[in-house]
């Protein structure tokens, strides 16, 4: 209390304390101007991973050999799940491959109804943001099987609409659904990434990024 | 401040604008489709007769069965033409409408202005996946005359652009162009000076907390 009394060192002391003050306040600034760039660098860092990472997941689709090992397998069981649903709906249903048959009606699932365009997605995205490993590998298993479940109720919803409003079936297929595919799929892919946002906060520690 | 997706906390919310912005996505889609059709089919032939010789084709839409029809001067008058369907080369852009409707007011001016830019770009891509389309129906669907026109390499080049775009381009584009967008500064610390405040207001404050400083020092004395 004294030495505040004293006006030469309270000045000097008060100096002090605003010039301290004053620096570190400078360095926040400093800091939070250079954070908005680095944001938006990282932002764009994760596109151009996510542009190269879907690449390489089409061109890796695109193989004959994955088509015929992978793709059209699943398809078939795509096909065949959703004709199980059908029939709990009480369809007559039979499933040849990757085709769902009625007496009156069939469709073939084919690339982009069998929900492997959002999977590639939603699976770019995620590897392409930064988290650890274990946090991808959860985020890529719950996503694909959210994905494939919402494409159980598009195929059976397509294939009941296709037999009994069959003036709906086209613009229901082409717009309303792949579009809600697709949103979905990002939606997924933001409430994983709301988790680690810091990831991709100014201010975020490199730990648990990749 | 902290950087933070542009996603509402409640899931109700998200489900909300997500369905408001896709049904007037759509309404908009649906209402100016026909003469969007006409514009992108005279981009896109433009674009095709700039790079063919010599310039032969024509895209004509069709309001009627919503496709763009084919046309090339050395087709032979009896053979059908192809057509190319429309909806799908731009529905894409009802989730680009329901993805910008996510922001907390969308109807902000910066937030309009940066969908209709994007909206913009977004057409641009819709006008190359034509062309791409256009070219790969040249070089893989017209039997004798693709192959004698086109080699192994230029079939591969167009088709897998082509294909990427039915694939998951169309489906990528919007996300891509929405992206830089989805992230907002949120957070300011309350009682501390913006960055973005003026030099002189920092300058003004800074002198207004001193003269606090001292008044209060002079209390405890």
């Amino acid at each position: 209390m004294k030495l505040l009394a004293n006006p030469t060192v309270a000045k000097s002391s008060k100096n002090l304390g605003r010039s301290t003050a004053s620096a570190m306040h400078s360095v926040e600034v400093k800091e939070r101007m250079r954070g908005a760039p680095l944001a938006r660098r990282r932002s764009l860092v994760f596109l151009a991973r996510f542009i190269g990472i879907l690449f390489f997941f089409f061109f890796a689709v695109a193989l004959r050999p994955v088509n015929d090992v992978v793709i059209v397998p699943f398809t078939g069981w795509i096909a065949a799940v959703s004709a199980i649903l059908l029939k709990a709906l009480g369809e007559a249903v039979t499933v040849d491959g990757t085709e769902i048959r009625s007496t009156e009606f069939a469709v073939n699932i084919q690339n982009g109804c069998n929900g492997l365009e959002t999977v590639l997605l939603f699976g770019s995205a995620v590897l392409a943001f930064p988290a650890n490993w274990q946090r991808r590998a959860v985020g890529l298993f719950a996503g694909f099987l959210a994905i494939e479940l919402l494409n159980f109720v598009r195929v059976a919803s397509l294939f009941w609409v296709g037999r009994h409003r069959p003036a709906l079936f086209s613009p229901l297929h082409t717009v309303l659904w792949q579009s809600v595919m697709v949103i979905f799929g990002v939606v997924l892919f933001l409430l994983w990434a709301r988790q680690m946002e810091t990831a991709l906060s100014p201010g975020a520690s490199p730990s648990g990024a990749r | 401040m902290m950087t933070t997706f542009a996603l509402p906390k409640s899931g109700l919310a998200v489900t909300g604008r997500l369905l408001l912005g896709f049904l007037l996505g759509l309404l908009v889609w649906k209402g100016f489709a026909a003469p969007y059709e006409r514009l992108l089919a005279a981009a896109a032939e433009f674009v095709l007769r700039a790079t063919e010789n010599p310039a032969v084709t024509w895209l004509r839409p069709l309001a009627d069965s919503r496709e763009i029809l084919v046309e090339r001067q050395d087709f032979p008058p009896s053979s059908p033409r192809p057509g190319i369907p429309a909806g799908d080369l731009h529905f894409n852009f009802v989730i680009l409408a329901a993805l910008f409707a996510l922001h907390a007011k969308p109807w902000r001016g910066d937030r309009v202005g940066a969908f209709f830019l994007v909206a913009g770009v977004l057409c641009l891509v819709h006008v190359v996946a034509l062309f791409f389309q256009v070219r790969t129906l040249y070089a893989t669907r017209l039997g004798p005359w693709s192959a004698a026109n086109y080699g192994p390499f230029a079939r591969n080049f167009w088709a897998t652009g082509f294909h990427f775009h039915q694939l998951v381009g169309r489906f990528a584009a919007p996300f891509v162009l929405w992206w830089p967008f989805a992230l907002t500064e949120q957070g300011q610390p309350r009682g501390r000076v913006s960055a973005s405040r003026p030099f002189h207001k920092r300058r003004k404050r800074e002198r207004e907390n001193d003269c606090l400083d001292e008044r209060r020092l002079t209390r405890q004395i």
